[in-house]
């Protein structure tokens, strides 16, 4: 034999055994995920062996699974070293709690939610991991699932890559090619592609999608009842807490990511509550249907009515009249707000409110003014605010300004709820951090931090509870007199309250 | 045997006085209504102590003092004590015997009551609303005029009459029935004058007098229907606790045990077995009653008391669902909060909380009506059906109820209004029954199994725990000091609490009471746990004779 034929055999074998390599490892892999022996990401029992369930048709079906995006020369991180994006798929799956939603379908609580919404009713789902509430935000998803759903390998994924960034069967090949750099974002979104890169409304409404809710992914009292925590989304928090499997784009050719920009905490917080009461509105709308309970209790303020009974609790004192308000995490931010561009949206939402403050609201009456009311938020939601400091002390003091309430004996609250003090302290964090990147010699910042830290520490839930645990009024004083501080040291002239 | 049996139901018939209507018809509106209120002042002729003129004396013959009634009733009333000369004048007053309801209308200028006329935005009005005065004072106060605010005019504070009958709070009237002579002419003649000079008086029947306006308050069912017309509530009469009452401060309303809560009273009555014997035995023979043992009494009066209680609660449920409570008296809109656990929603939230698992499976996040009426109707239900041969069933309606309540949030309204009803019926025609017929051995021992299983099964909550644990003392006081140790959260000590300071009407000077305390009664409703209570029971079960 020729040397070159040695080699040409030589490198036949190895091919052949790679290629016999490669087989093994693939049907290893997929008998252990069948058998349940994959590795655990989580503290969570293995799931229990069962017979192989039949492979489903996926024709229909633009999902490809996370597994996809995974390859070591995509973005398994074979191309870290170009950006932090190639190794997105190993930061999801390490770092990402995305990555854990499957999971957590399986723990024993998940189980006892299952148990004590179905008991007794027609057509309970066997399991979380079966129904299709859960799924729907638990698992990725194409359209919304109803029912109970079959056993689907893809679910595993939990919140996959295509969950957010869109069902990949079309773009997956196409992105990888050039052109795809200078492909107009209109074909992109033909082929399923969903632009979180340039635009951070787009961004936000993903997340809201889930984390407020929609159409077939509604965490209502019946499912928090039963053991679900409650969802309180506020992007700007969200984000800065995320584990990020990007790194912020600020080349020549593309348009500069908005994370670049120095009031990126401010841009979000504005983005999120516009897409938060969007997703919001949405959501009331579809719980309006007759199928649906009515009144939906999760529409109204948690902690008005759990908490314990105190003498003298302060729940009296902001002028209680027994009833539960309208209350929505995701639109506490934007009520009552009282700028030019905004009265639109104020008057529509305080039509919905009171509608929603009947002892039992009409539903198409409710329909009708939640539709409205969307319809009002679109015009402000595309608007674009430049964040001077001056802009930013603006903010800050309309924001402690609107949500200040008097109490039958004369006191002035910082809130009217733990609801509306949270998301006021929200908001002033996103603004001092904002702030700070404007103006860092400015020594205010350290005062103003001090004192939301004070706000902090008495708004967090003493250990153990999913509640403020405390009607005293003396909690709620506190933190008034810090808010109070803030004003002041944004506007030395403001009356004292 | 089925012959024996019958013949003994035949004698168990027989040997207890028969029960007439129960003056179903005073305790309404028209009923109230029909006659004039009399003040307090009247009663005292006879019943403060001491007897002044002639006449009363004379009147009084040997039934006073010792003998057939007390004579002292008002002063146990007001936990005063006379002098030893036996004057007029009250020399001591201790403020831990003064029955509560002298207080009740005094309550209404309480720091709280201030608070809540605040909260209420009538500050400092709250003694001048009907609301209130429903069942704080002992008027039919739908009668009484009000000015364009809704409230009745200030001037009451000088007229006499109606200011003596407002401030006396829940006086005797309210229990014991309107007094005074009826409108209508062609009406028998008012029990305030005809207790007192007709001689054969004690021998009439309960429905006899109750033509004279006496209520019956020795037949469990119609004092139980009393009681709890304020202490449970009363759409008809306007006795409503609403949510926005205790959104304001109104301290919740402890769950209502008939007995029990007599045992807080100072007792100004004497019990049939503690009369002289000469007198039972002469009312006997002109009667034909043969009262029953006080111990058979006692299971008795708490099995029928829950039913009723069950039963009245269920009507208010359906009146207020039905909107049929007066608007002018009662300012509630369905769903009433008020109806529904209050503990339900009123709980800090907590991880793996015990609340969790106790709700409706398949129904969670849905609240159920106030829950501790049923408990000890269900042991009465338990009890009154152990005698038939048939399989233990649940209590009637029950569950009816308890669908209609959690199919939607806050009840599917229609379907609620008919189970309540229904139930309210069912409850109502067993209460009869049970009052009707002696307790067999066999029943005796349900009562006691019965509480014990429920005491160390399942999960209950506060209210009801402490209706469980009461009906135990009840039955067997000798354990109280038992209880004590296991059980101190769950007591009711109406005679504790903080000291006040209340005007005294008519005067500028104040008198010092002693109410209840919300900084004691609210932080063991927050601290109960289920599992805590189960292993004191089961404490109490193991010391048990097998």
């Amino acid at each position: 034999m020729t040397q070159r034929q040695t080699s040409l055999r030589l490198l036949a074998a190895a091919t052949a055994a790679l290629l016999v390599c490669c087989l093994t490892v693939v049907i290893n892999h997929t008998q252990a995920q069948d058998s349940g022996t994959a590795p655990n990401r989580s503290n969570t029992p293995p799931r229990p062996s069962s017979a192989v369930p039949p492979i489903p048709d996926k024709s229909a079906s633009r999902l490809v699974g996370a597994a996809s995006c995974a390859a070591a020369s995509c973005h398994g991180g074979g191309r870290r070293i170009e950006g932090l994006h190639f190794a997105a798929s190993l930061v999801w799956a390490g770092r990402d709690p995305h990555a854990s939603a499957w999971d957590v379908l399986n723990t024993p609580r998940s189980a006892a939610m299952v148990d004590l919404l179905g008991a007794g009713q027609p057509n309970k789902p066997p399991s979380a991991v079966q129904d299709a509430r859960c799924l729907n935000c638990h698992a990725t998803v194409e359209q919304p699932l109803a029912g109970t759903v079959p056993v689907d390998y893809l679910h595993h994924d939990g919140v996959g890559c295509e969950a957010c960034h869109g069902p990949a069967r079309d773009w997956i090949g196409p992105h990888v090619t050039v052109e795809w750099k200078t492909t107009p974002q209109t074909a992109r979104a033909a082929l399923g592609y969903v632009d979180l890169a340039g635009s951070l409304n787009q961004r936000a409404r993903k997340c809201a999608e889930c984390h407020v809710g929609g159409t077939g992914k509604d965490v209502s009292h019946d499912l928090i009842a039963a053991g679900h925590p409650r969802l309180d989304y506020e992007f700007s928090t969200f984000h800065s807490n995320y584990p990020k499997h990007w790194q912020p784009r600020a080349t020549a050719t593309a348009p500069a990511d908005p994370e670049q920009s120095p009031t990126f905490t401010l841009d979000a917080w504005q983005a999120g509550r516009f897409a938060a009461a969007e997703a919001c509105l949405k959501l009331l709308e579809d719980r309006t249907s007759d199928e649906r309970p009515w009144p939906e209790l999760a529409e109204y303020s948690c902690f008005s009515c759990h908490h314990n009974l105190e003498e003298r609790s302060w729940y009296q004192q902001r002028r209680s009249t027994g009833r539960p308000g309208w209350e929505t995490w995701a639109l506490t931010p934007l009520r009552n707000s009282k700028q030019t561009e905004m009265l639109p949206l104020t008057a529509a939402l305080q039509s919905l409110a009171d509608h929603m403050n009947t002892p039992v609201p009409d539903r198409t009456l409710v329909k009708q003014a939640a539709v409205s009311s969307a319809a009002a938020l679109v015009p402000v939601m595309n608007q674009h605010q430049l964040w001077t400091p001056a802009a930013i002390d603006q903010l800050c003091l309309e924001q402690i300004r609107l949500a200040r309430r008097t109490t039958t004996d004369g006191k002035i609250l910082a809130a009217g709820s733990w609801d509306e003090m949270a998301q006021l302290y929200l908001a002033l964090r996103a603004a001092s951090i904002a702030g700070n990147s404007l103006a860092p010699d400015d020594t205010r910042q350290q005062q103003i931090a001090a004192q939301l830290e004070i706000i902090r520490s008495k708004l967090l839930f003493l250990p153990g509870f999913d509640s403020p645990g405390n009607s005293s009024i003396d909690a709620v004083l506190i933190v008034s007199d810090a808010v109070n501080h803030i004003e002041q040291l944004l506007d030395p002239k403001a009356p004292q309250p | 045997m089925r012959s024996v049996s019958a013949l003994l139901l035949l004698l168990a018939a027989t040997t207890l006085p028969a029960q007439e209507p129960r003056c179903q018809s005073l305790l309404t509106r028209e009923g109230l209504s029909q006659r004039t209120s009399l003040p307090t002042g009247n009663c005292a002729d006879c019943h403060a102590g001491s007897t002044r003129s002639a006449r009363v004396a004379a009147r009084l013959g040997n039934l006073a003092g010792e003998k057939w009634i007390r004579g002292d009733e008002i002063l146990i009333w007001l936990g005063e004590t006379l002098s030893a000369d036996n004057t007029q004048n009250p020399v001591t007053r201790d403020l831990s015997a003064v029955d509560r309801h002298a207080q009740a209308w005094t309550s209404l200028k309480s720091p709280l009551a201030e608070q809540m006329a605040v909260v209420l935005g009538k500050p400092g009005q709250l003694h001048r609303d009907r609301a209130c005065l429903a069942c704080h004072t002992s008027l039919p106060v739908y009668n009484l005029t009000v000015d364009p605010d809704g409230l009745i005019s200030e001037d009451y504070q000088h007229q006499p009459q109606l200011a003596a009958l407002l401030t006396a709070g829940v006086s005797c009237e309210g229990c014991h029935g309107t007094s005074g002579e009826a409108k209508d002419s062609n009406q028998p003649r008012g029990w305030g004058s005809a207790h007192f000079s007709m001689e054969d008086w004690r021998f009439l029947s309960p429905a006899e007098k109750c033509s004279h306006g006496y209520m019956d308050v020795r037949s469990v069912i119609p004092r139980t229907k009393i009681c709890v017309s304020c202490h449970v509530g009363n759409a008809e009469l306007g006795r409503v606790v609403t949510h926005e009452m205790y959104a304001a401060g109104h301290p919740p309303l402890p769950p209502f045990e008939l007995q029990t809560f007599e045992q807080q009273m100072p007792k100004h009555w004497k019990e049939y077995s503690e009369k002289p014997k000469a007198l039972r035995q002469e009312f006997e023979t002109r009667t034909g009653a043969a009262p029953a043992e006080p111990t058979e009494i006692k299971a008795r009066e708490l099995l029928v008391s829950a039913l009723i209680t069950w039963s009245e609660s269920l009507k208010l449920t359906a009146d207020l669902a039905e909107q049929k409570a007066p608007a002018d008296l009662v300012r509630s809109a369905w769903p009433e909060f008020a109806q529904f656990d209050c503990y339900a929603c009123h709980h800090d939230l907590k991880h793996d909380g015990w609340r969790q698992q106790a709700q409706v499976k398949g129904r969670p996040g849905r609240p159920r009506l106030v829950p501790w009426p049923a408990t000890l109707a269900e042991l009465a239900w338990q009890v009154g059906s152990t005698n038939s041969n048939e399989p233990a069933t649940p209590l009637s309606g029950l569950l009816q109820v308890q669908q209609a309540t959690v199919s939607v949030p806050f009840g599917d309204t229609a379907a609620l209004i008919t189970a309540a009803r229904t139930a309210a019926a069912a409850a109502e025609q067993l209460a009869a029954q049970i009052e009707n017929t002696r307790l067999t051995p066999r029943q005796y021992q349900a009562i006691t199994a019965s509480l014990l299983k429920m005491g160390t099964a399942g999960t209950v909550d506060y209210d009801s725990a402490r209706q469980i644990a009461w009906s135990w003392l009840l039955l067997n006081p000798a354990t109280a000091e038992q209880q004590t140790k296991l059980f101190p959260q769950l007591f009711l000590q109406l005679h504790q609490g903080r000291e006040e300071s209340d005007p005294i009407p008519g005067s500028t000077e104040k008198v010092t009471v002693i109410r209840v305390d919300p900084a004691l009664s609210l932080p063991p409703i927050a601290g109960y746990q289920p599992q805590t209570f189960r292993a004191a029971f089961e404490t109490i079960r193991q010391s048990q004779p097998d």
